[in-house]
């Protein structure tokens, strides 16, 4: 796996970059570095570690796209080499199925002085999302609005008969796929709370969308009415569990929406 | 038809790249290269390393990834027009207040130029023309948007600016009561791509926002063929895409 990485950095110098990648070589061949594989970790083939290490991510993604993939560590790889050829958001579905699988096989990539796994399945999708969220926003996707429409302020005008105040970007509409959490309850302190609306009847009208959008979630988004700039009620899920609230938004939000957890204790 | 004429020396600005100085330098770097010839884009590098450096423009548009993004805002103002023939295209420079806004970025429009035929590519299709706007925003920061030029009905904005363009190298035309807006020269639908790029001629600066608009404008034949009569073939040729973010951005 080293040498191969050498080669790697080899090829992937060129121009005036050719020092650089002479002092990355120099630093792979120094000896060991770095953490170690987690115990059991399964690697990338070889050829795919290869074309991933020297930049020819398109290629890693047509080898692994040859055969029928079905486990997870091989569609971890191939969602690496998606988002690693420029295809992230392509990227992220398949990081996002695998994150709430829970899959704990270990996998391990790294190429030189960059680590790029070394961790559980489920673990290493989620860092990738976060990764990727980090890059799409680079770019102005996703980005957040300002604060006051997090709080689920009215602040749409009137005028159009629009009564939603929906909090994110809106990223997309297209079904996502999150893991329900077990401590979901109609009388849970913890509320997940993903959209806001001026009234109810708009809140009632709307939830179906919310969860064609989730359909995990589908029976188990609730309201909220509070008293914030004249009154809001608020959509999400409520949970006994803090954690599992935050994990749950975590899902949410590695897709670019918006997603908090709040106390609904009094 | 490519002319290389000596820029005065006070205009060449050789040396580091910064932001801030990226555009200035894009538009007065060096005389030492060309669009064809032995100091054609193969040897801009020697001009210029950032030119051999990966994630450079223009580029092929294609394998793009669909993303909600912000809406590009022209807040352009009318200029008088003032062309300048550098002898490797024909700029029309634009006064200070006219801004492109992309969200909570705000970019000042500097000036707009034309390569023939188009340096971007959206798929397998080629285009005649490309205008290329280019802002600045405080940092330094720069953005460019791409209009893509086909041919067809006669452009009305550009029978205003096309019989001032300058014909000859180094000559400029300055018309303070012919006022033309760079918004008419673009389409009204701005649904774009978005990637990162560079600038698509020494000295490269890289770091650039490109926004390619998927619709293009119109421009007659004539038209066409008289901006390539005055600037000859000036497009860089398509340069590799280096595992590159290309966004197909979905209206808000």
């Amino acid at each position: 796996m080293r040498s191969l990485n050498k080669q790697g950095m080899a090829i992937t110098a060129k121009g005036a970059g050719f020092a650089l990648s002479l002092l990355l070589v120099a630093a792979c061949s120094s000896g060991p570095s770095g953490p170690k594989p987690t115990a059991g970790a399964k690697r990338a083939p070889t050829q795919v570690a290869n074309a991933l290490c020297e930049g020819r991510a398109a290629d890693a993604v047509d080898m692994l796209s040859a055969e029928p993939l079905s486990g997870p560590v091989d569609r971890f790889f191939t969602a690496l080499a998606m988002e690693k050829s420029g295809h992230p958001v392509s990227a992220r579905k398949i990081y996002a199925s695998l994150m709430t699988s829970g899959a704990t096989d270990p996998v391990y990539l790294d190429c030189g002085s960059e680590l790029l796994a070394n961790g559980t399945v489920s673990s290493e999708a989620a860092r990738r999302l976060a990764l990727i969220a980090q890059d799409l926003r680079s770019l102005d996707v996703a980005t957040a609005r300002p604060q006051h429409l997090h709080e689920g302020l009215p602040t749409l005008d009137g005028g159009n008969g629009v009564s939603a105040v929906r909090p994110s970007s809106g990223f997309s509409s297209t079904p996502m796929s999150v893991f329900r959490p077990g401590s979901t309850s109609p009388l849970g302190r913890w509320f997940a709370h993903l959209e806001s609306y001026k009234s109810y009847q708009s809140a009632q009208e709307n939830k179906p969308t919310l969860e064609a959008k989730y359909p995990s979630l589908t029976g188990y988004i609730d309201q909220w009415e509070v008293n914030v700039a004249g009154g809001v009620v608020r959509l999400g899920v409520r949970l006994d569990d803090r954690a599992d609230a935050r994990r749950l938004c975590q899902q949410v939000k590695s897709n670019g929406d918006y997603c908090a957890v709040l106390d609904t204790s009094p | 038809m490519i002319r290389k004429h000596a820029l005065a020396a006070t205009m060449a600005i050789i040396g580091t790249a910064t932001a801030a100085s990226a555009l200035q330098q894009s538009m007065s770097f060096g005389q030492n290269w060309s669009y064809s010839g032995s100091d054609g884009p193969n040897s801009w590098s020697s001009v210029s390393p950032a030119c051999g450096a990966g994630m450079q423009s223009p580029i092929v548009i294609s394998g793009t990834e669909p993303a909600v993004m912000h809406r590009l805002e022209t807040l352009y103002r009318v200029t008088p027009v003032a062309t300048h023939n550098d002898g490797r295209t024909v700029r029309q420079n634009y006064a200070p207040g006219s801004v492109l806004r992309v969200g909570n970025k705000i970019f000042v429009l500097k000036e707009f130029h034309f390569h023939t035929p188009a340096e971007h590519q959206v798929l397998n299709t080629t285009f005649p023309m490309e205008i290329q706007f280019t802002h600045q925003a405080m940092d330094g920061e720069m953005a460019i948007v791409s209009v893509l030029v086909t041919e067809g009905a006669t452009n009305e904005a550009a029978e205003e600016l096309l019989p001032n363009l300058p014909i000859e190298p180094e000559q400029g035309v300055n018309l303070p009561n012919v006022k033309i807006n760079a918004r008419d020269f673009m389409p009204q639908e701005k649904d774009y791509y978005r990637y990162m790029g560079s600038l698509s001629h020494p000295p490269c600066t890289p770091g650039v926002n490109w926004y390619v608009l998927k619709t293009p404008v119109e421009f007659s034949a004539d038209q066409i063929k008289l901006v390539k009569g005055i600037v000859g073939t000036n497009n860089r040729p398509v340069q590799p895409r280096d595992n590159r973010i290309i966004l197909d951005a979905q209206p808000q």
